[in-house]
């Protein structure tokens, strides 16, 4: 029973597709003057984009010669009119209606925006996103009385053609539900491949996934580059990286134990503070997988 | 069934009863010696509190002839009588319902505050909506041994609440509650059996959770009710900053008003919201529907 809300929702169909798989195909959501335009300003930056690194995966289905992708970051910061493309984008109209039924009415971008550009021998990225195996506020798919709610979610726009075979942004439909433990031959794409699907696109749809649907990405194969567009979006209270504002805290805070210090840092995942059981020392792993 | 972690939690009792009734009473968390140091605290700076209010609240039960009195800013007063708030922060005590609730890495949201109450101060409607809506700010969730919630109420009387005097009223299990919440229990207007108003002693602690159903009744105690109150959230979270704040680049400016709602930062209230048209915003107080 879909919820009845006063503004504008992802259609019904929509709906029962993300809720089943975890993840979205929207065929056409940017036009072809929007492709073109987005394409043109990554061309014209081409300095700005990153080498290929070295790779990093030893799994053998995931393994290149070179790391997954190469960035382009900082889009939102070019000079006009290249950044113009991206920003379109960040409250795009047609975006208002996915994220409204995914996050609530209030919602903004988490991480920065990104595009990253893959071409044959590029290795791929081992697959991650828990379901429900494990209770994480930062990452899930819940729904009730008819209303989906989720936390980090990404919304990946095509820039190029995905045909059959190529590779690239592989999801386990479903997997956002799944309550036991991703299994490691799965996460290292060793074997139960069936379960993984490597989903077909043309350059302007874009595809959301849930972070707490299992996904990743199989080596690039397709004779094309890769080019796709990484936008992160979140409900308005969350934050996992702050992508552009500053925060400063006042002078009194620097009177405080680590410990209290630790209490009162803004919100964020990555390195974030954790008190030991002590009550004093202070740690700061990159992620505490135990979110 | 428990989660098994490396990381001290809320004993098995504490677990149990928490999950099953939304709120929990720690007693003796605070010692005298602390207690009586944040009642010196609260004492010496009477300037530093508002004045009682008007009153509010039309329902018969929570009716009252003024609102209560807040202290507010306790963390920045000057030394020594910001320390006993300080030392709360982040207290050795704290840390396993902490850890319990939010996972490791927690955090101070809103503020510190402390609530001065006397007889005649009104009461405050029950809020809080359990499951009825699924609201990913306010949450008790349970899990394959693990329980997870969003914005939780850490409450430290300082005086004795004894029975019969009001202040706070919790209903029991309302965490958990699938049904919207009745106008009348809202307003406290019958099915009185089923609210709670915990008595305490001056440095028990009591926990409630957000999506518990909660309010306060009238006062009625013979001596002053004073609670502070310290509102925790899991690290990625943020209802009101409790002590930084944000600045934007320069370049922020250039967006539309739409986009700029879409960069802002994480807070709850007035945070922007995109009409349908794509390029309005509104900036309600606080979106019910969240």
């Amino acid at each position: 029973m879909p919820e009845v809300a006063d503004y504008a929702t992802m259609t019904d169909r929509e709906k029962y597709l993300f809720d089943l798989q975890g993840f979205l195909v929207v065929a056409g959501f940017l036009s072809k003057e929007e492709v073109k335009a987005i394409n043109d300003a990554l061309d014209a930056n081409e300095d700005r984009r990153g080498e290929f690194g070295p790779p990093h995966q030893t799994a053998e289905g995931l393994k290149g010669k070179w790391d997954i992708f190469r960035l382009y970051s900082g889009l939102l910061t070019w000079p006009k009119p290249w950044c113009q493309p991206f920003r379109d984008l960040l409250a795009h109209p047609k975006l208002i209606p996915y994220c409204n039924t995914i996050f609530g009415r209030g919602w903004r971008l988490d991480h920065g925006v990104d595009a990253a550009s893959a071409v044959i021998g590029c290795s791929g990225l081992h697959l991650h996103g828990y379901g429900n195996a494990e209770l994480d506020g930062s990452r899930y798919h819940k729904y009730q009385n008819g209303r989906i709610r989720c936390a980090l979610t990404v919304f990946q726009f095509q820039l190029a053609d995905v045909n059959p075979g190529d590779g690239g942004l592989v999801v386990i439909p479903g997997s956002h539900k799944a309550n036991f433990p991703l299994p490691k031959h799965i996460r290292y794409y060793e074997y139960d491949r069936e379960v993984v699907y490597n989903p077909t696109a043309k350059a302007g749809d874009m595809i959301i996934f849930n972070e707490a649907t299992t996904h990743g990405t199989i080596p690039w194969k397709g004779k094309g580059e890769r080019r796709v567009l990484f936008f992160r979006y979140v409900p308005k209270y969350f934050s996992w990286v702050p992508s552009t504002y500053q925060t400063s805290q006042p002078e009194w805070v620097s009177e405080l134990t680590e410990a209290q210090q630790a209490v009162l840092e803004p919100p964020y995942v990555y390195d974030h503070p954790l008190i030991e059981d002590d009550g004093e020392t202070v740690v700061r792993p990159r992620t505490d997988q135990s979110i | 069934m428990n989660e098994q972690v490396d990381f001290v939690t809320m004993s098995d009792r504490e677990k149990y009863l928490y999950d099953l009734q939304g709120f929990l009473v720690v007693k003796g968390f605070l010692t005298d010696a602390e207690v009586k140091a944040a009642n010196d605290a609260l004492d010496a700076n009477e300037d530093k509190r508002s004045n009682f209010g008007p009153p509010h609240q039309t329902a018969e039960g929570l009716k009252g002839e003024f609102s209560s009195r807040t202290y507010g800013d306790i963390l920045n007063w000057e030394k020594p009588w910001c320390e006993p708030f300080r030392d709360l922060i982040a207290h050795p005590k704290l840390i396993p319902y902490c850890n319990t609730m939010f996972g490791r890495g927690w955090r101070l949201d809103h503020g510190v505050s402390a609530n001065s109450s006397v007889i005649g101060c009104e009461g405050l409607h029950l809020h809080g909506w359990g499951d009825a809506v699924l609201d990913g700010s306010r949450y008790y969730k349970f899990q394959n041994g693990r329980m997870r919630c969003a914005l939780t109420v850490f409450q430290f009387p300082l005086t004795d609440v004894n029975p019969g005097d009001g202040g706070l009223v919790v209903v029991p299990g309302s965490h958990k509650a699938n049904y919207p919440l009745p106008d009348y229990v809202r307003m406290y207007e019958a099915d009185h059996e089923i609210f709670h108003n915990p008595p305490v002693k001056a440095g028990d602690m009591v926990i409630f959770n957000e999506a518990t159903t909660h309010g306060t009744l009238p006062w009625k105690g013979k001596q002053e009710r004073r609670a502070l109150y310290y509102r925790y959230v899991p690290k990625y979270f943020n209802w009101i900053p409790a002590a930084y704040e944000t600045t934007q680049p320069d370049w922020i400016s250039e967006l539309t008003e739409a986009q700029q709602a879409v960069m802002e930062p994480p807070y709850v209230y007035g945070h922007p919201l995109i009409n349908d048209d794509a390029e309005t915003v509104e900036r309600p107080r606080l979106d019910q529907r969240l």
